[in-house]
């Protein structure tokens, strides 16, 4: 009868809305593309050419390349904000939102090694997707309801192969092994009839235990003749990922002790969930050619197969009348990578690179909110290297991302709309050492 | 190293175009070919803002009509509404606490019954002319009012009918937003029969229509349609199964439907919110208990009837619509959605469910003013899209705010 239907309403109105899980990365999507500073030097564009450790990452067929022993680290630093301006009818005009601007550490770290002529093989361990979204001061944040905060964090572990069977020619490929953990934080909003108002009754705290996931990488490079020209493939799986973890549910008081109490009643306990995700496919594309002694030019189309984000699952395990399917909808987009590297006489120990990429966002407009603000990207980098005789080599670069503002034109699904405009700006270094 | 390259980076990003995203003002409104500048709306207890069971002026602000003034600066900003003090006329119904089982105590809210209107009525009428109780017979003809709340009186004051009030304003907009009255009766009274049939409304509406053309040639109009009555939740705020314990099992629960006279209640009855107060006294449990009168129920083929009329009234109001260039406003398919799959601001979905939902007032048939923002904002949506206006939509973010104060800024530092 009407009796219990109040509490029944009441938990629907709160638990229905509910968020997705994302990242905010440096790539569309939450893609991250950081994987070594002399590639980052020509905007990642290392398709064809990857002759380092790196290729682990970049295209595994040129592990081949690797001769002695060869350890790359590569540490960046990753800046990231955005910012939102609101609309009607929600959260209304003059509203200003923020995230708060925090720098990001990734750390990408490769070891190879070649066995004879024809073979070589390596380990790297990287991140190629992640980073997060916290909003700053989320208590007050006007998107609360929808997330305040969400943070993925996968550990890519990849041992590779590759060989040679010609001069001009290498395959490669790896097995991927991924270690990840999600954590989600919104609050629970829901209509207070005694105060006539929308109350904070709580926040929910979603962080997931280590979930695995296997995948793998291939690649192919063939560079003809006298390797003026450079080709190269590379295509890197889908990983899956089950998560497990907990949610915790703290109710918040909202200052009239009987809608707390009724609120009380209908509360979700702290319980397991559980989740997916998947992280999407890749494939790259590139053509490099020397220009004379000097110059080196390289440009890759990559694809992600980001509509496999079309749908996030959570499953409660005390209150499965509370599971969620989130339609997502993301679409396959392509990315394009361009660089030239300057490198006096072909053998100077200095090099210099810079670089172009366009990214294209997979977020449909009405899934563009406070969970992962998307929008097309541009990245302007820079760099240079150095290399001595021992094999011993230092890169470093800079990026600037240029996301250009991404309005939610007003549909928003989750009835938040306004204006985004994210940017970011990173730095690294690669360390590479030579053993023999 | 930190110390130094985080700043660094920081400011490389500003550099970058990292920051500078400016606050976004409201648009100023464009009517295009829509002239609010003497926008009169005449209508039903919707139009009026009633709201839980009464009149009262901290609801009123919130009326569609007054949203819809503000979001166009109609009137040169003054759009004068027969505000009635606290506690209303009649007095609002608050929720005060809840039953040990959940169940929502109603009580009005307190204080003495104010004799009329605090704001005076201009020269030439009231720019909100909604009248709850109005039907098309009604605006037409009717100038006095009917004891216990006589509306009609407050509004009208012995001036004229409301036709002729909102003609005396030369309107140059109107929102016109009739119906739901006509056929409310077969929800209330859990019978069909009490309702308008189709033919006497398109007359009538054809009537007022005529009435408002010839004499205000040039007016834009937007024509709200009807919503689906029997979606309301004072038709679905009683669920046919009543969950009972299990006295042989502990903890265990199971099922009852209720019944009428004819056996228990098929699927795609309806059972209307007064009976909430004689279910827990036993009615509609099985014999030898008293079943459900019939007119608390509405049978699945009472159901079809009413939206039968429902569809056929908006069919007649879209034809009348379309055929003089005037907006029609979705009311229909707003309430529509919100009862289908709720409406989502800001994260929060609203529902249409009793109390608890937040589109509905306490009396389960007026929406709140949240609510009211929704229909509101059908209208700009309707008028921008038929007059070449660009209006801004109503912001809702003071509509969930305790007392939902229009005009507060204080959601701009939530």
């Amino acid at each position: 009868m009407t009796t219990n239907r109040y509490h029944a309403a009441l938990a629907a109105c709160v638990f229905v809305a509910a968020p997705s899980i994302a990242g905010q990365a440096h790539g569309a999507g939450f893609s991250l593309y950081e994987q070594g500073a002399r590639a980052l030097g020509t905007a990642g564009a290392f398709t064809a050419r990857a002759d380092d450790p790196s290729a682990i990452f970049f295209n595994p067929s040129g592990l081949a390349n690797v001769e002695d022993k060869q350890l790359l680290i590569s540490p960046n630093l990753i800046y990231y904000k955005s910012e939102f301006s609101g609309t009607a009818p929600f959260p209304g005009y003059g509203v200003e939102e923020e995230t708060k601007g925090e720098v990001f550490p990734p750390v990408a770290l490769y070891y190879a090694q070649g066995i004879g002529k024809k073979y070589a093989a390596g380990i790297g361990i990287y991140s190629p997707y992640g980073l997060q979204v916290a909003w700053k001061d989320p208590a007050d944040f006007t998107g609360r309801a929808i997330s305040s905060l969400s943070k993925i964090t996968p550990f890519y572990f990849v041992p590779s192969a590759a060989w040679a069977p010609s001069p001009s020619f290498r395959v490669g490929a790896g097995a991927t092994i991924v270690l990840s953990k999600v954590e989600l934080q919104r609050y629970l909003q829901a209509y207070n009839p005694l105060d006539d108002r929308t109350d904070d009754i709580g926040v929910v705290d979603l962080e997931s235990h280590t979930g695995s996931g296997v995948g793998f990488n291939a690649g192919v490079q063939w560079w003809p003749g006298d390797a003026t020209w450079k080709l190269g493939a590379t295509y890197r799986s889908e990983v899956d990922i089950d998560y497990a973890g907990k949610a915790d549910f703290t109710q918040l008081p909202t200052g009239n002790p009987t809608f707390d109490a009724v609120v009380a009643g209908s509360f979700p306990p702290d319980q397991r969930v559980e989740t997916a995700v998947a992280f999407p496919a890749q494939a790259s594309l590139g053509v490099g050619r020397q220009l004379g002694a000097s110059w080196y030019a390289e440009v890759n189309a990559n694809w992600t197969q980001w509509s496999s984000f079309a749908t996030l699952e959570l499953e409660f395990a005390d209150t499965p009348a509370r599971n969620l399917s989130i339609p997502e909808d993301w679409e396959d987009v392509f990315n394009i990578r361009g660089g030239l590297e300057y490198r006096k006489g072909g053998t100077c120990d200095w090099a210099w690179r810079g670089g172009y990429y366009f990214d294209q966002s997979p977020q449909p407009t009405a899934g563009v909110g406070p969970l992962l603000p998307d929008a097309d990207r541009h990245g302007l980098t820079a760099g240079a290297g150095w290399r001595n005789t021992c094999g011993t080599t230092i890169d470093a670069y800079v990026l600037a991302v240029l996301a250009g503002e991404r309005s939610t034109e007003g549909i928003n699904r989750d009835g938040y709309d306004g204006t985004y405009k994210s940017g970011s700006m990173s730095a690294g270094v690669s360390l590479g050492l030579t053993f023999r | 190293m930190h110390a130094r390259v985080i700043p660094t980076l920081a400011a490389l990003a500003v550099v970058a175009g990292c920051s500078g995203l400016d606050p976004i003002s409201p648009p100023v409104p464009v009517t295009g070919n829509a002239d609010f500048s003497s926008y009169v709306a005449i209508g039903t207890s919707i139009s009026m803002g009633i709201q839980s069971n009464g009149l009262v002026e901290d609801l009123q602000q919130n009326s569609f009509p007054a949203q819809v003034a503000r979001a166009t600066g109609a009137n040169g900003g003054s759009f004068v509404q027969p505000l009635i003090p606290t506690p209303g006329i009649l007095p609002v119904l608050e929720v005060v606490g809840f039953t040990p089982n959940g169940a929502p105590i109603l009580q009005p809210r307190p204080g003495a019954i104010p004799i009329g209107p605090s704001t005076p009525r201009p020269a030439d009428g009231y720019d909100n002319l909604g009248i709850s109780g109005a039907v098309l017979a009604k605006a037409l003809t009717k100038t006095t009012g009917d004891a216990p709340t006589n509306y009609f009186d407050l509004v009208l004051q012995g001036q004229g009918t409301m036709i002729r009030q909102c003609l005396a304003q030369a309107p140059t907009f109107i929102s016109v937003e009739f119906g739901s009255n006509e056929l409310i009766g077969g929800v209330l009274k859990g019978n069909p029969l009490y309702m308008v049939s189709a033919l006497e409304f398109e007359t009538l509406y054809d009537q007022l229509l005529d009435s408002l053309t010839a004499a205000a040639p040039t007016a834009g109009m937007v024509l709200v349609n009807v919503p689906d009555l029997p979606d309301i939740a004072y038709a679905t705020a009683v669920p046919l199964d009543v969950r009972l314990p299990d006295v042989g099992t502990q903890g265990a629960f199971f099922s009852v439907r209720l019944r009428d006279a004819n056996g228990p209640l098929p699927d795609g009855s309806r059972i209307l919110l007064p009976a909430a107060t004689l279910i827990p006294g036993g009615y509609g449990f099985p014999a030898p208990a008293p079943p459900l009168p019939d007119s608390l129920v509405l049978t699945p083929t009472e159901v079809a009837t009413i939206q039968s009329a429902v569809d056929a009234y908006n069919a007649i109001i879209a034809t009348f619509a379309q055929q003089n260039g005037f907006a029609l406003a979705d009311f229909n398919g707003a309430l529509a959605r919100a009862h289908d799959n709720g409406i989502v601001v800001g994260g929060v979905r609203y529902t249409t469910s009793y109390v608890a939902g937040g589109l509905f007032s306490f009396d389960g048939v007026h929406p709140s003013s949240l609510g009211h923002g929704l229909v509101a904002n059908e209208i700009v949506r309707a008028v921008n899209a038929t007059y070449g206006a660009t209006i801004p939509l109503v912001d809702l973010a003071p509509l969930t705010e305790a007392g939902s104060a229009f005009g507060t800024t204080a959601h701009l530092a939530r």
